[in-house]
């Protein structure tokens, strides 16, 4: 059972609000993010990438297709449960600073566990845990506006671990940084997959960064070709 | 920021509700004072020490009243004037001498008449003047004859109504019932608690017995105040209006930023219903305190009122070397638990109402759309 699967994904879009007419981004996809393996889609910017990732992630749904999470179906799932899946199962890391701007890089990390649930005390340590790990022990207390790009990245990737998930989605994570933050960042998604046994589904425009992993894909005429 | 907003609107509709109702209740208060007061009960049966035994009964004044021209002997000017006397000395009432002072002569022993300032101004009175009076009494044979007497001024008063101290004068008791009679008394009555239940009480010890409210002896003013307080209150209506557009904007401002934490949140696992939850929460927990917080300084302001009105005033006065009309208004500001509660809940119906809108675009928006929004 891959830990993300997507099954013949078609996605459209109305160019109007009217729905007069639709255009199609995506065409009858299908794709595995196979397990303890890093996954990277290229491409050219609007060709539909990051809808591509989201759609994986169950943060928009598919027009024509089914997406497997751990061999569940989202599109059978109420909102509620779908959640549940996303919180437990898919670690998200986006290209802008997605933090909660009035939360410290410590409570931006634990809230994943804490929507689960989790004890605030168990949810602390492993946050700790995490941010000593990624060299962030000096910036708990700190605000995301107090924290520099590759720090908020960091703090970012921690909290896409919080829930141990088994399969981290990353949209542009080295989009926003400089050349020393973008490599550090690199090297510690890749280390995640190789060290952790966790899979890795990437979209950059980077493709040194594409090449390191696993399998490349090329998104292309609403189409995916493998490269590698 | 919408905190600050909830708490100014509020303090604004507190503090001029309290200043509307302040100056309304001064004015019902000399009336009551002065011209109508609470009750004024008319038996044949009744008398004031009888009246004075009732519950809720502070107290009760015999009086007979009559019109006449009063003729200056000196000046020879005239004016018509209602004449007020009183059996027992209302002069040492708290009530009535918190609306009326006697400035000069005395009441005491009030051989004469005592007029008011504004009287003595009109007529070019001076104290211990002779004033013809010419009003009609009841005769042998005609029903109603006209009489004359002569009688010095004893004094002068002033009172905060200038109608009431236009239209009447006062003497003693014993000699306007030598002229005109006791057959139309009446008794003064000041209430200290539940009117009705006075107005129930006096019936019931004279079921004959007429008894007049204040609202129904003053029924055109009192229209009119009621009106006046309608007005108000449709006044006050624009300024919630006002309010609602503030509200909305600033939850518009807030909302492209919740929107983007909303998102946030649904990406790390939250179910709509929990995010919306957690903006309710927290657009319920800002009202809350913003109301809190102009409950308390409204309140604060309403019982400062005539120190900051002074304070303005000397302001106005360093800068313009003029006084402004805000200190020389008696009146105290006052808003009662009611009004406060339902200004409070209309505000807290109206910021719940624009959270619960803004929650709903929260609700409806699209993840994938907000956090590409938020990346470009």
């Amino acid at each position: 059972m891959h830990p993300i699967e997507l099954i013949s994904i078609t996605k459209r879009f109305k160019t109007s609000e009217k729905g007069e007419g639709e255009i199609t981004i995506l065409n009858n996809i299908d794709l595995q993010v196979l397990s303890g393996q890093s996954t990277a889609i290229i491409g050219k910017s609007g060709s539909g990438k990051s809808t591509l990732l989201h759609i994986a992630g169950g943060l928009d749904s598919p027009s024509e297709g089914k997406v497997l999470c751990k061999g569940t179906d989202f599109s059978s799932l109420d909102d509620k449960h779908r959640s549940a899946l996303r919180n437990l199962h898919i670690g998200f890391i986006f290209q802008a600073n997605l933090l909660l701007e009035d939360f410290t890089a410590l409570e931006n990390v634990m809230a994943p566990a804490l929507i689960s649930g989790k004890k605030e005390s168990e949810c602390k340590d492993r946050a700790v845990q995490l941010l000593k790990k990624l060299g962030l022990e000096d910036r708990m207390s700190h605000v995301p506006g107090k924290l520099s790009g590759g720090e908020k990245q960091r703090v970012a990737i921690c909290r896409a671990l919080m829930n141990e998930p088994e399969v981290i989605l990353a949209d542009e994570p080295t989009g926003a940084l400089d050349e020393e933050n973008a490599a550090e960042v690199e090297e510690l998604l890749l280390n995640l997959v190789k060290e952790e046994g966790r899979s890795l589904l990437l979209v950059t425009h980077n493709q040194d960064f594409a090449y390191k992993c696993d399998n490349v894909y090329l998104l292309k005429n609403h189409g995916l070709t493998k490269e590698k | 920021m919408i905190l600050v907003g909830i708490a100014i609107g509020l303090i604004a509709l507190l503090v001029i509700s309290a200043v509307m109702n302040g100056l309304q209740n001064a004015q019902m208060d000399q009336l009551k004072n002065l011209e109508s007061f609470d009750l004024i009960v008319v038996s044949d049966v009744l008398d004031p020490d009888e009246i004075e035994s009732v519950n809720d009964v502070g107290e009760a004044f015999r009086f007979i009243e009559t019109n006449a021209l009063i003729i200056d002997e000196t000046s020879e000017s005239s004016q018509s004037i209602r004449i007020r006397a009183f059996d027992g000395d209302i002069f040492e009432s708290p009530r009535f001498s918190k609306s009326l002072t006697v400035i000069s002569g005395s009441k005491d022993g009030m051989a004469g008449l005592l007029l008011s300032y504004t009287t003595r101004n009109r007529l070019g009175i001076k104290y211990s003047d002779s004033i013809k009076m010419t009003f009609l009494k009841r005769g042998k044979t005609a029903t109603i004859v006209p009489y004359s007497a002569h009688l010095p001024v004893s004094g002068f008063f002033s009172s905060k109504m200038s109608e009431f101290s236009s239209s009447t004068a006062f003497m003693d008791y014993s000699i306007l019932s030598g002229i005109i009679g006791t057959d139309e008394s009446k008794i003064a009555v000041y209430v200290s608690g539940n009117q009705k239940s006075v107005v129930q009480s006096i019936l019931s010890l004279d079921p004959n017995a007429k008894v007049i409210t204040w609202q129904e002896y003053n029924k055109a003013l009192y229209s009119a105040l009621m009106l006046e307080k309608t007005l108000m209150y449709v006044f006050l209506a624009f300024m919630f209006l006002i309010i609602c557009v503030n509200l909305k904007n600033s939850t518009r401002r807030l909302l492209s930023n919740k929107q983007k934490e909303g998102a946030m949140l649904r990406a790390l696992g939250c179910s709509r219903r929990s995010v919306n939850a957690i903006f309710l929460g927290q657009g319920l927990v800002i009202s809350v305190l913003g109301e809190i917080l102009g409950v308390v300084v409204g309140r604060i302001l309403i019982a400062n009122l005539q120190n900051i009105l002074k304070l303005v005033d000397n302001v106005v006065y360093a800068v313009s070397g003029s006084r402004t009309v805000l200190t020389q208004i008696p009146f105290n500001a006052s808003i009662g638990a009611i009004e406060t509660f339902a200004v409070c809940l209309f505000i807290f119906l109206l910021s719940l109402m624009f959270t619960f809108i803004g929650c709903r675009r929260i609700y409806k928006s699209e993840i994938m759309e907000v956090i590409l929004n938020a990346s470009y």
